[in-house]
């Protein structure tokens, strides 16, 4: 996991370093003179070779957890994730609690019921959900919500610190539009094992035993049919840490996909790596919770 | 040969039989058609602007209204299908190239495995969309440069499931008897394990196509895709905020089409998958 990391911030930081311009030029404008930029160049370190200051950072980093300073923010990266990152993962919990909440059960039933009306909606469903752009639905949501029907606001983020009502009434918009999405792979994957699982020999002499249908398959039949779904919802939920940003930009939240949208675009390397490191840490260290909840719900597998 | 033709023929017969992907294939078709014949089916051309028609409900001089500096919605969208389709068609053919390759070679040679995987996994750690612009930021915005970003991204996903293939197929007697016979590697590549695997490949890349086409949207709706004033539905969508409260039609039907195209996308890939590989 480490060496993954430290070859994803080499490679970013490298990356970003061949990119035309730097921040100083973006900093200061395409009027600045030469002195002032090569000013504040020297001011920032960008003057010094790539390897010194990937050096730098890189000894920050591992000695002291210091993600270095945005250029462009004019502040600790590690602060600015520290700002922004609860926003997103927030969002990113909502959106999945939602997404599983829908999913799972619209998967089980159109599984159970086969062939059936309700099977023909949720494949319906989960084939529309995964073809339908979130920031269209996010517009959608946004015109129909907070223009036509004036009921929820139209973008921004309340902190629940300041109103809970308001933190709440600014979410709503954008955790359906996530967990809309999210839940028609959910429930795909759902269907698409729990049918596999109810194929099985086992099931079969369940049921010939004449236990019922609904304990068939809640107690013998979901847990099995649970594993892939399991591997589907973490990475999901690693995926939304980073994934939110076309959402964020829709209803105007401060996450951390937003913060790495303004790096990209003030070409600031040093907050695109800590950024993108962090995501990373996220996705790896979902993978390491999937593997273990994996024991939970099968005691046979043992790493 | 003719047992190959005729394998084809049944495949294709299944194919047609399958109402959903027929469906699919149709719309495709009607989109294809567009994108080709887009000058001569548009009524006006993408960047023609009719100063007395801005923001215009739609109306029988403009189907589908107008946006903010008159140009006409459905010339817009017309021609941007153009872009959605080069840039999902480059994107699926260029990344089952390079990650079929990378697939094919990893899963033949273990010890090259190790090393190529981690590789992909490095690159899989990341969400498509974050992943893509951060290519974009050190390519810079162009349609071919959205184009190479994300054949970057999807390159990896198509190895793993490329050398899944080649592990499950390497395994089959035919191979090892071919290979006690002395065929080469490049010829048990080539003639045994390649034409296997290809059934689960053109699935993938199907999937690929319609993702790179949302992705592609997705991208320029951001501003880091497709600039303007080209008319990438992204480019569309991203324009008709500023104005969504009084021509919610134009955010309404460009919308609507990456979700046609894209659903149609991803049925042909369902059909497909089913009478190829049932087992996906």
């Amino acid at each position: 996991m480490v060496l993954v990391l430290l070859t994803l911030s080499f490679l970013i930081y490298g990356l970003m370093d061949l990119i035309p311009g730097d921040p100083a030029t973006v900093s200061l404008g395409v009027r600045a003179t030469r002195e002032l930029v090569e000013a504040r160049r020297h001011a920032w370190g960008l003057d010094k070779p790539f390897l010194v200051r990937y050096g730098t950072w890189l000894k920050g980093v591992l000695l002291h957890g210091d993600l270095g300073k945005s250029f462009y923010l004019q502040e600790p990266v590690t602060k600015i994730i520290g700002e922004k990152l609860p926003v997103t993962l927030v969002l990113a919990t909502f959106g999945l609690v939602l997404a599983v909440g829908i999913g799972i059960p619209l998967g089980a039933v159109a599984a159970v019921h086969r062939g059936r009306l309700v099977d023909k909606l949720a494949i319906l469903f989960a084939t529309l959900g995964v073809s339908v752009p979130g920031f269209w639905m996010g517009l959608n949501f946004i015109f129909f919500f907070a223009v036509a029907l004036e009921w929820l606001p139209s973008g921004g983020y309340v902190p629940p610190s300041e109103s809970v009502l308001e933190w709440v009434r600014t979410l709503v918009l954008p955790v359906l539009a996530v967990g809309l999405i999210n839940a028609a792979s959910i429930a795909r994957m759902m269907r698409s094992t729990l049918l596999e699982v109810l194929g099985e020999m086992y099931v079969t002499v369940a049921r010939a035993k004449g236990v019922k249908e609904r304990l068939v398959v809640v107690k013998h039949a979901m847990r099995n049919a649970m594993l892939p779904v399991v591997t589907i919802i973490g990475l999901t939920y690693a995926g939304l840490v980073g994934g939110t940003v076309v959402i964020e930009t829709v209803f105007t939240i401060p996450g951390i996909s937003r913060a790495l949208l303004i790096a990209v675009n003030k070409r600031d390397n040093v907050l695109l790596t800590g950024c993108i490191l962090v995501v990373g840490f996220m996705f790896i260290f979902m993978n390491f919770l999937v593997d273990i909840l994996y024991t939970v719900l099968n005691p046979k597998i043992r790493y | 040969m003719d047992q190959s033709s005729s394998r084809v023929k049944k495949i294709l017969r299944r194919f047609v039989r399958n109402k959903a992907a027929m469906t699919g294939m149709v719309l495709l078709a009607v989109f294809v058609v567009l994108a080709v014949f887009a000058p001569w089916i548009a009524p006006y051309g993408p960047n023609k602007m009719d100063v007395r028609s801005i923001l215009s409900k739609p109306s029988s001089a403009h189907w589908l209204g107008t946006d903010d500096f008159g140009r006409d919605v459905l010339s817009r969208v017309i021609f941007g299908s153009r872009v959605s389709l080069r840039v999902g068609l480059s994107v699926s053919l260029l990344s089952a190239l390079f990650g079929g390759l990378i697939g094919l070679v990893s899963g033949y040679y273990r010890r090259l495995e190790g090393i190529m995987m981690r590789a992909m996994d490095t690159l899989l750690a990341f969400p498509e969309i974050l992943l893509a612009i951060a290519f974009m930021a050190v390519l810079g915005p162009s349609e071919l440069n959205a184009v190479l970003a994300l054949t970057l991204v999807y390159i990896p996903r198509t190895a793993r499931v490329c050398r899944s293939e080649v592990v499950s197929v390497k395994q089959e007697y035919y191979v090892e008897a071919a290979r006690a016979a002395g065929a080469s590697d490049a010829r048990i590549l080539r003639r045994h394990i390649l034409p296997n695997v290809l059934a689960a490949l053109i699935v993938q890349q199907t999937l690929v196509f319609g993702l790179a086409i949302l992705v592609e949207a997705a991208l320029s709706f951001l501003g880091v895709g497709t600039p303007p004033p080209a008319p990438s539905w992204g480019n569309i969508l991203n324009e008709s905020r500023d104005f969504l409260r009084v021509a919610p039609w134009v955010s309404l039907w460009s919308g609507s089409v990456i979700v046609v195209v894209v659903l149609a996308v991803n049925l042909v890939g369902d059909g497909l998958r089913d009478v190829l590989d049932p087992k996906m």
